[in-house]
């Protein structure tokens, strides 16, 4: 096996992963590596997981619901241009006045932050950016698509063998052996026959409890595979996973 | 006289062009700044601050194509060198309380919530990668030119963000 991937190149492949910019080959190689390395599998978590912790991003980014307005403000400030100091001001004010802004601010001039009163638009309706905010959201999920098309052009040979339904079959037939409360992540690699027959599993030593390692390799023994082709050919191989079992 | 009529026509011009950047990356920008600074208020300045800059290059150049690449890194260099500046008040006791019972209030999101969190434990450099690319949408070739690095670098900034995201939301 060409396994040479160090920690810090598993750690850009862990970011394409987390960035939707893998190909299959990167994806692999992560797999491979942290089948070896029991240190990245808890620093960084399998793919599924770099992907659910990522999503935080995007729910964060779709929860946004701040709309300030500086139109007319730029052109303002030629004449009202105000030192680096003033902004420090303006945020000691905020943290000093955390408490009244969450009661919800009269409106009128913010004390010791006049400056930024005259711009200050946290109060204004949504409604006259959502326009704007509309072509902006979807400039946003074109540029997605684009990035994802990139990923997803990657070649179609499959290079290691794969779950007959996918990971995700896979990860529940693991959680079914493991029992419902079962929590935590392992990293294992499965040897696959070229009929897609399991014939060896081993769990990479230290990444989860024994007891999950155990559970998840007795469903990979009892699943079905999918075997690596090369040149439409089936052969055996590998197949390389880190599960996470349990949270959220 | 005519020179002066020139000068208006310019001027004019590099008012209305800010003004289309304005219309089009106000919000953007001054989200992706209140991120990165984690405060609404220091955001909206430094939102102008970019804005102003911007409006100050057409002037001098009426030629020039701004981008929304462009914005960017201007924006991120003033949260860059303003968090230098914060770490000054970070003595305060206020800080990180008032700043997330804030974020609550604007969002009342979890997820977002938990980003703030991963930021505010975060380098300048890596928030920005992280917001730049999954936030904002860039790849992170697209990130690598606006934060004057490597695809590479980011990739890996990115994931040193997501650790930290990871834990948090773990920790929870």
């Amino acid at each position: 096996m060409s396994d040479v991937t160090s920690c810090l190149q598993a750690e850009s492949l862990a970011g394409a992963i987390a960035l939707g910019e893998a190909r299959e080959n990167e994806r692999d190689a992560y797999r491979r590596h942290l089948a070896g390395c029991a240190q990245c599998v808890d620093d960084f978590g399998g793919e599924r997981e770099i992907e659910r912790t990522m999503r935080t991003v995007a729910l964060a980014r779709d929860a946004e619901c701040w709309e300030p307005d500086l139109r007319g403000a730029v052109t303002q400030r030629r004449v009202q241009r105000f030192p680096r100091w003033a902004a420090l001001g303006a945020l000691a004010a905020a943290l000093l006045f955390g408490l009244w802004i969450e009661q919800g601010r009269p409106p009128g001039p913010k004390p010791a932050a006049q400056s930024v009163a005259a711009f200050d638009a946290r109060n204004a309706s949504g409604t006259r950016a959502i326009a704007a905010l509309g072509t902006q959201n979807a400039a946003h999920l074109e540029h997605r698509a684009e990035s994802l098309a990139v990923g997803a052009a990657a070649p179609a040979e499959a290079a290691e063998p794969r779950p007959f339904g996918g990971e995700a079959a896979l990860a529940a037939a693991v959680q079914n052996a493991a029992g419902p409360r079962a929590s935590g992540t392992t990293a294992l690699s499965v040897r696959v026959d070229a009929s897609g027959r399991a014939v060896a599993c081993i769990v990479t030593p230290g990444s989860g409890s024994a007891a999950l390692g155990e559970a998840a390799c007795r469903a990979a023994m009892g699943a079905r595979f999918l075997p690596r082709r090369v040149d439409g050919r089936a052969v055996s191989g590998e197949f390389h996973d880190t599960l996470t079992l349990g949270k959220r | 006289m005519e020179r002066v009529c020139q000068t208006g026509d310019s001027t004019a011009t590099a008012q209305a062009r800010t003004q289309a950047l304005v219309l089009a990356y106000q919000v953007k920008l001054a989200r992706y700044l209140r991120r990165m600074v984690g405060d609404a208020e220091v955001a909206l300045d430094l939102t102008q601050d970019v804005f102003f800059s911007a409006y100050r290059t057409l002037s001098a150049e009426p030629s020039r194509e701004l981008t929304g690449g462009w914005l960017y890194r201007a924006a991120t260099n003033r949260a860059i060198s303003f968090m230098r500046h914060k770490n000054v008040l970070r003595m305060l006791p206020l800080d990180r309380d008032v700043d997330v019972r804030e974020w609550r209030i604007d969002e009342r999101s979890a997820a977002s919530v938990d980003l703030q969190a991963a930021l505010g434990r975060l380098p300048a450099d890596q928030s920005a990668a992280l917001l730049l690319t999954s936030y904002a949408g860039y790849s992170s070739a697209e990130a690598a030119e606006i934060l004057g690095t490597t695809a590479e670098a980011v990739r890996q900034r990115v994931c040193r963000g997501m650790r930290v995201l990871r834990k948090v939301m773990m920790d929870e």
